[in-house]
């Protein structure tokens, strides 16, 4: 074979090989472009979620202190109020 | 619903302690068994002293500065201005709740209102007045023969004709002004004792519609959080999903960059066999270009594999913080219905007998509900006598030289070696023994172990708790009673 076919066969191939890692890269691009979109679109619904659950929980934090608060006042002047009646 | 008949101790005032051995307050240290149950006490304590016992001024300080860094301004402010002995009471009932982790806290608070304690202390003095007020009935009676008699003696002797009739006429006189006192005295008395079991319903009214409030705000809220914890975990998986699915497709394009660079390493050789020394085929400017694109993909997969192990890690980590959140209100909900429905009467437990041994002065048994002997006595002996071994097991080794691991362990195996104790805590399994169900026994049991004896007044499980609360179980009907506070300890 005439040494400029081998070298004209070898560019060939490289050029092949080169579109072919170049094709590879742009599915990696796609598939990592793709999973980011995934990925932020579930991060912004869990945050959105999260956000709300916080505000549902503060709301039964707020009525878990106001009953507390009242359990403990009821507790007390029970305990007064019996104490008082045993002197 | 109905409270137990006054004096009688219900299957609840035997579950939260006796109130009758609170004593009249003069010595706070004797409220021991009183205090309430806090499950997520550690059980190792249960083989101290109590506190109070060992307590110097100094941690009596400390335990009343620490129950009151747990009230809000309105109740530190109340309790400020309670007497002496109310505070030595109010520190007793609290004993222990600073100890519990803020978010469990009111559920220990709401156990304490709950305490058989507070209903007791009023209908024991309700029955005191209730008495003095029956007492006084042949008395009143007695005054009201002898008034009716010195009526018809005056009435008599009138007719008669007789003279000096006015002693008699002020005896008469002064009998019904005693009956009339004894008359204002007894309904006095009687109002008194209204008005105490009035006091009663009213703070079980208050202490109920704070429970009832929380549980509709849970009903309420709770909905929607679940839906939203819902939604929460299904966007965990799609993420996961599509997490796995690009793992899949890095791991084909790897795949395919490996084979590239087979090929651009057999290419290099047939270069250097054309003549081409290792430096040009390097510096070929095709074969730099591949290897620039090989390793920049490599990268990018790497990075991104790297990316998304970090939103998962914390998305996964958001997700688990929130249901461990909502945990903590499903578990809280749960146990105020629960604390709910164990204010239900013996009766409506059906508890209707008793435990041989139990009856004391005090404890009267309302009409209607007295103690039967049990059918299967012997088998109880016989499943007593297997326990026995359990409290040699476990409570003549209160030193800690078992750990909790040997103890369970200890547990585990009698309860494999016996099937009497499955029997006898066959109401726990519903139908069917499974080994599953069997597990949650020994999980139950095991909390409770520390208390777990027999005696001659039956079969004791003591709670969990930085006090000894008892439960006397002896029969068919306890013993759903036990069943049902050994699942509420799974």
């Amino acid at each position: 074979m005439n040494p400029d076919d081998t070298s004209s066969s070898i560019d060939t191939d490289l050029s092949d090989l080169l579109a072919a890692v170049t094709e590879v890269n742009e599915h990696i691009d796609t598939s990592n472009q793709h999973s980011q979109e995934t990925l932020q679109h579930v991060e912004a619904r869990i945050e959105t979620a999260t956000k709300e659950m916080e505000d549902m929980f503060a709301e039964l934090d707020g009525a878990e202190t106001e009953a507390e608060e009242d359990l403990d006042t009821l507790i007390l002047t029970e305990i007064d109020s019996i104490v008082d009646d045993e002197v | 619903m109905r409270e137990a008949a006054f004096g009688a101790p219900t299957a609840e005032s035997q579950f939260y302690g006796r109130p009758d051995d609170i004593g009249d307050f003069e010595e706070p240290d004797v409220f021991p068994d009183n205090a309430p149950r806090f499950d997520n006490t550690d059980i190792e304590s249960e083989a101290t002293p109590h506190p109070s016992f060992k307590e110097s001024a100094q941690d009596a300080l400390e335990n009343t500065r620490q129950t009151l860094s747990t009230f809000g301004e309105k109740a530190k402010s109340f309790f400020g201005g309670m007497s002496e002995r109310g505070k030595a009471v109010a520190q007793t009932m609290y004993e222990g709740i600073y100890k519990i982790p803020g978010v469990q806290r009111l559920a220990g608070k709401m156990e304490i209102s709950y305490n058989q304690f507070f209903v007791d202390r009023h209908e024991g003095k309700a029955i005191n007045l209730r008495e003095q007020a029956t007492s006084l009935s042949p008395r009143i009676e007695a005054i009201d023969l002898a008034a009716k008699e010195t009526a018809a003696a005056i009435e008599t002797l009138r007719s008669m004709g007789a003279p000096g009739l006015a002693g008699l006429e002020r005896k008469a006189l002064d009998f019904d002004q005693k009956k009339l006192d004894l008359i204002l005295t007894q309904n006095s008395l009687n109002e008194q004792a209204d008005s105490r079991v009035g006091r009663m319903e009213q703070f079980k009214g208050k202490r109920d519609l704070i429970a009832d409030r929380l549980i509709d705000i849970y009903g309420e809220k709770m909905s929607p959080i679940e839906k939203r914890l819902d939604s929460l975990g299904g966007n965990l998986q799609l993420a996961e999903t599509q997490a796995e699915i690009t793992r899949a497709e890095h791991e084909q394009e790897l795949r395919s960059l490996t084979q590239i660079e087979g090929k651009r390493d057999v290419i290099a050789k047939l270069l250097g066999t054309a003549g081409l020394s290792e430096r040009d085929v390097a510096r070929h400017e095709v074969i730099k270009l591949i290897d620039k694109q090989i390793a920049a993909g490599r990268e990018k997969v790497r990075a991104e594999d790297e990316r998304m192990k970090q939103a998962l890690t914390t998305l996964n980590g958001r997700v688990a913080s929130t249901t461990q959140r909502v945990n903590g209100y499903r578990t809280r909900q749960q146990e105020f219905e629960n604390l709910k429905r164990n204010t239900l009467t013996p009766e409506q437990l059906g508890v209707t007998d008793r435990p041989e041994g139990m009856d004391s002065d005090d404890d009267v048994e309302p009409d209607g509900i007295e103690g039967s002997p049990s059918d299967s006595e012997a088998e109880e002996k016989s499943v007593e006598a297997t326990l026995k071994k359990l409290r040699v097991n476990l409570e003549d080794n209160r030193d800690g030289s078992f750990t909790k691991e040997q103890k369970k362990q200890a547990l585990q195996d009698l309860i494999e070696s016996d099937p009497k104790i499955l029997t006898f805590f066959q109401d726990f399994f519903d139908d069917n023994v499974t080994s599953e169900k069997r597990e949650r026994l020994v999980e139950a049991l095991n909390k409770a172990q520390h208390g777990l004896a027999i005696d001659q007044k039956g079969f004791d499980i003591r709670l969990p708790g930085p006090e000894r609360t008892t439960l006397v179980v002896g029969r068919t009907k306890e013993r759903k009673l036990a069943t049902r506070i050994l699942k509420q300890n799974i």
